[in-house]
């Protein structure tokens, strides 16, 4: 595996830029794909997103001092892109980005990229449900299955905050599910 | 490093699309860079108009002074007293055939041509003084 130094250091440099570019974007496109599905649940519009985290990577290179891990700078990056692209749209549609989740959640009854039943339809309901911070914990830690300090340096938070947030999150899912559950 | 979510959430992800991500965004990346190259070469020599260079403000200036001595000059009317006599009588006397005598006694008023009637008047001490002073004896021997 590559040094992140290395890394770094090559993605600095006009010489090697190029090629330790497309290596970042080789190592981190899936995870950071997933993470950007979640939060838009949309295919198309999470390519967009995608293609937008990596660009603006790209032109702010030279601005990462390294003073937190590559896939955390790219984390927070790939996120505020997928919030900004909700916000953009709801203001759009003239919308709440709460109304446009919902209505995002509704269409993939339809969308030929979501293979869920409706338990897991349900759920992803569910999450909509919570705040931010919270649907990102649960998110990360309940889908991706990260481990509370990999979650504590990636969003800058306190292991026992995450805790307490996750604990919280699964505690008002199950709440709504047990809701609704004659819905299912 | 690539890792798949470990929990089901039904989202599917197109086949082939990881395989073709580096392609698209190649593109992408490119048509950012050359907008940006452009946006900077817009910006990186900018065409600065004066609006008041100081050649254009002394023109300015120039042409006011010019305008203005202009139309001072045609304000300014003559005043008779700032003719000299001489000029006048040598205008009267190139012209005097294109006057009437009634031409130039209406330009005066009538006070003043009273006024010219009696300083006329003169008496005969007065014109025998001058005649004595005048008389030419060559032009009497020859008449």
């Amino acid at each position: 595996m590559l040094d992140e130094k290395k890394l770094i250091h090559n993605l600095k440099q006009p010489s090697t830029r190029e090629a330790a570019y497309y290596t970042l974007v080789g190592l981190y496109k899936d995870r950071l794909y997933w993470n950007i599905r979640g939060i838009v649940k949309d295919h198309d519009e999470t390519d967009d997103v995608l293609q937008n985290t990596f660009i603006k990577v790209y032109k702010n290179i030279q601005n990462f001092k390294g003073e937190s891990k590559l896939y955390t700078w790219l984390y927070s990056i790939s996120t505020n892109e997928a919030i900004n692209s909700i916000n953009k749209k709801a203001k759009r549609l003239q919308i709440s980005s709460q109304e446009l989740q919902k209505k995002a959640i509704d269409n993939l009854k339809t969308d030929v990229y979501f293979q869920g039943d409706s338990f897991e339809l349900l759920l992803q309901k569910a999450i909509a449900t919570l705040p931010n911070k919270q649907q990102q914990v649960f998110r990360m830690k309940y889908f991706e299955k990260h481990t509370f300090e990999e979650l504590s340096e990636i969003l800058d938070t306190s292991v026992g905050g995450l805790k307490s947030s996750y604990h919280i999150a699964v505690k008002k899912i199950k709440q709504f599910l047990k809701t609704n559950e004659t819905f299912y | 490093m690539k890792t798949k979510p470990t929990y089901k959430h039904g989202f599917k992800m197109p086949e082939n699309y990881l395989e073709t991500f580096e392609s698209r965004l190649q593109l992408s990346l490119k048509s950012e860079l050359e907008n940006i190259a452009k946006t900077k070469k817009q910006t990186k020599d900018p065409k600065v108009i004066l609006l008041l260079k100081p050649l254009y403000i002394s023109i300015a200036v120039a042409a006011c002074i010019a305008v203005y001595s202009s139309v001072n000059n045609t304000q300014n009317t003559l005043s008779i007293d700032e003719i000299a006599i001489t000029n006048i009588e040598e205008y009267m006397f190139e012209n005097v055939g294109t006057f009437s005598l009634d031409q130039i006694t209406g330009e005066f008023p009538q006070q003043n041509i009273v006024e010219l009637e009696e300083s006329a008047l003169y008496d005969d001490q007065q014109l025998q003084k001058y005649l004595l002073d005048h008389l030419n004896t060559n032009i009497l021997i020859q008449q």
